[in-house]
């Protein structure tokens, strides 16, 4: 089906030009959490929350090595995440092939050997899947590592590229990915500008390699560089799913004084 | 002894200490509920979906519908390792998730709750609303967290206009878009009774605190009542059966309670 996805203006479905990324929110931290890094990361309507677990001593033997850390990671999407039907099947064939993504991108990244003989656990649950749901995991679970004070190398910053007719574009759209062209998805130490995961699952036309690459990494800097700014608290707020800061810490302190009052006694 | 040693320790002490005096470590008193706070049209991906905090608890729920003979809701609740340290291996939590699956699945198809004929599409079709939660974070209580945030989502619900799939030969049904041949109209789904849900749990000392967290849960028996209709529905969870006694002291607190959260519910 021949579908004209690139207006004559240059201007993609959503109105995008093709090197813009989608609208970017994010929330690191919560009040509250359970895991010890914690962060929810929009990519327009896509959105990932990840945790983070660790650095604690592994389990099972099996699980430490001496000389660095070992890490597992988990993806998984929420059944209603996505409109596809896929109701009650997990650690399905592509959740595990995606956990492995997201465990080669950060082996690169995270500086295990500080902390030999322990485990770091990262999850990451996509919420909802409207494009490009393994970058925006990629992206929460660097937010979440920073948010747990584990050293990294650079923050990793993924982004997916792929052609609309004969163009590349960055930051694939559910419409966009759904058309079928050739797509490349890059993380990417945004500092060094290496690259860590490089994922190519359709057929790529001659020539047309290097400029969708081009244009992931690209789309990489660009995320990141909105990643780095300062962050919007009402959004947070919003955004997080965690209780806001401030009533929370209202009620720590009411528990805090009561204690001390007690010892007192 | 250091009073956070104390707790992590010998939690029953530590909190011996606090009951003694009509409090719990975070500051509430023995009935209190947290603070709630509900966020509709949380997602844009399902037909409704709702996100609910109870203090420190946090849970999503999501309503996607398919069509079928038979109309129903049938609740899936996780709890996934990521939401508590507690559930860092999975077998821990599937009693639970069983439990909270089954029964939100029962209580939400009950005839004075839900009206199944609201469902009936067109001929033999009908929709079935699969409701998925899953827990955020987890800090106790997740009947109350699971239930409210399924019937918050359940509100939220519209479901979608329906056509005749154009070329085939079977009846079949597709989302119509819009200025297309409807055989069934969009329309919002509606509740007839909330079900209400209240939990206490048992503390060493024999009281009963309400709105239990994770470590109040732990220490001993909780019941969950639903107030349904008019009528009390009554769940015992980790062996409370002689709650039956305390029932009498209980359900006024909990009426009183219910109020509140129907007040939350009501909320835009």
């Amino acid at each position: 089906m021949a579908m004209e996805v690139i207006t004559p203006e240059g201007f993609r479905f959503d109105g995008r030009r093709v090197n813009e990324p989608r609208g970017i929110q994010c929330c690191v931290g919560g009040c509250g959490r359970e895991a010890d890094g914690y962060a929810v990361f929009e990519l327009g309507s896509t959105k990932a929350v990840a945790y983070v677990y660790g650095p604690m001593e592994a389990k099972q033997r099996s699980q430490s090595l001496h000389d660095r850390a070992t890490l597992s990671c988990t993806l998984s999407t929420a059944t209603f995440a996505t409109v596809a039907r896929n109701f009650g099947r997990k650690g399905d064939r592509q959740s595990q092939e995606r956990s492995m993504w997201l465990q080669q991108t950060f082996e690169s990244a995270i500086l295990l050997e500080q902390y030999p003989r322990s485990q770091i656990r990262l999850f990451v649950q996509v919420l909802q899947a409207e494009g490009s749901p393994v970058a925006a995991a990629i992206n929460a679970a660097t937010l979440a590592l920073a948010d747990a004070g584990i050293p990294m190398r650079d923050l990793v910053v993924a982004c997916t590229a792929g052609l609309l007719g004969r163009k590349p574009a960055m930051d694939l759209s559910r419409e966009e990915e759904q058309a079928g062209g050739a797509a490349v998805l890059v993380a990417s130490l945004t500092g060094s500008k290496r690259v860590s995961l490089l994922e190519v699952e359709s057929k790529v036309p001659e020539g047309f390699f290097a400029p969708l690459y081009d244009m992931a990494l690209q789309g990489c800097h660009a995320i990141a560089e909105q990643m780095r700014r300062p962050r919007n608290p009402d959004i947070q707020r919003s955004l997080c799913f965690l209780p806001p800061r401030t009533c929370l810490l209202e009620h720590a302190s009411e528990g805090f004084s009561l204690r001390k009052s007690r010892r007192k006694a | 002894m250091d009073a956070d040693l104390l707790q992590r320790f010998n939690p029953e002490e530590f909190y011996r200490h606090f009951l003694a005096d009509g409090l719990r470590p975070d500051g509430r008193s023995l009935r209190e509920p947290r603070r709630a706070e509900l966020q509709r049209k949380a997602l844009g991906s399902a037909l409704g979906s709702a996100s609910l905090r109870l203090g420190r608890s946090s849970a999503l729920a999501g309503v996607r519908g398919e069509l079928d003979e038979i109309g129903r809701i049938e609740v899936s609740v996780d709890l996934p390792p990521l939401c508590s340290a507690l559930f860092r291996e999975k077998h821990r939590a599937l009693g639970q998730m069983s439990f909270l699956s089954k029964t939100l699945t029962e209580v939400l198809n009950l005839q004075s709750v839900f009206d199944a004929t609201q469902l009936v599409c067109h001929g033999e079709a009908s929709w079935v609303l699969h409701v998925h939660i899953i827990c955020l974070n987890y800090d106790g209580n997740a009947f109350d967290l699971c239930l409210l945030a399924a019937i918050a989502a359940l509100e939220d619900t519209d479901l979608p206009a329906l056509m005749k799939e154009p070329g085939t030969e079977a009846e079949r049904l597709a989302i119509a878009p819009a200025e297309s041949e409807i055989v069934a109209e969009a329309r919002k789904l509606v509740l007839l009774a909330r079900p209400l849900p209240v939990t206490f749990a048992r503390m060493p000392g024999g009281q009963w605190v309400q709105d239990p967290c994770a470590v109040e849960e732990s220490l001993g028996a909780s019941v969950s009542l639903c107030l349904v209709d008019g009528r009390w529905l009554v769940f015992h969870q980790g062996g409370g059966a002689d709650a039956n006694r305390f029932l009498e002291e209980l359900m006024p607190v909990a009426r009183t309670s219910t109020e509140k959260l129907a007040k939350l519910l009501d909320d835009p």
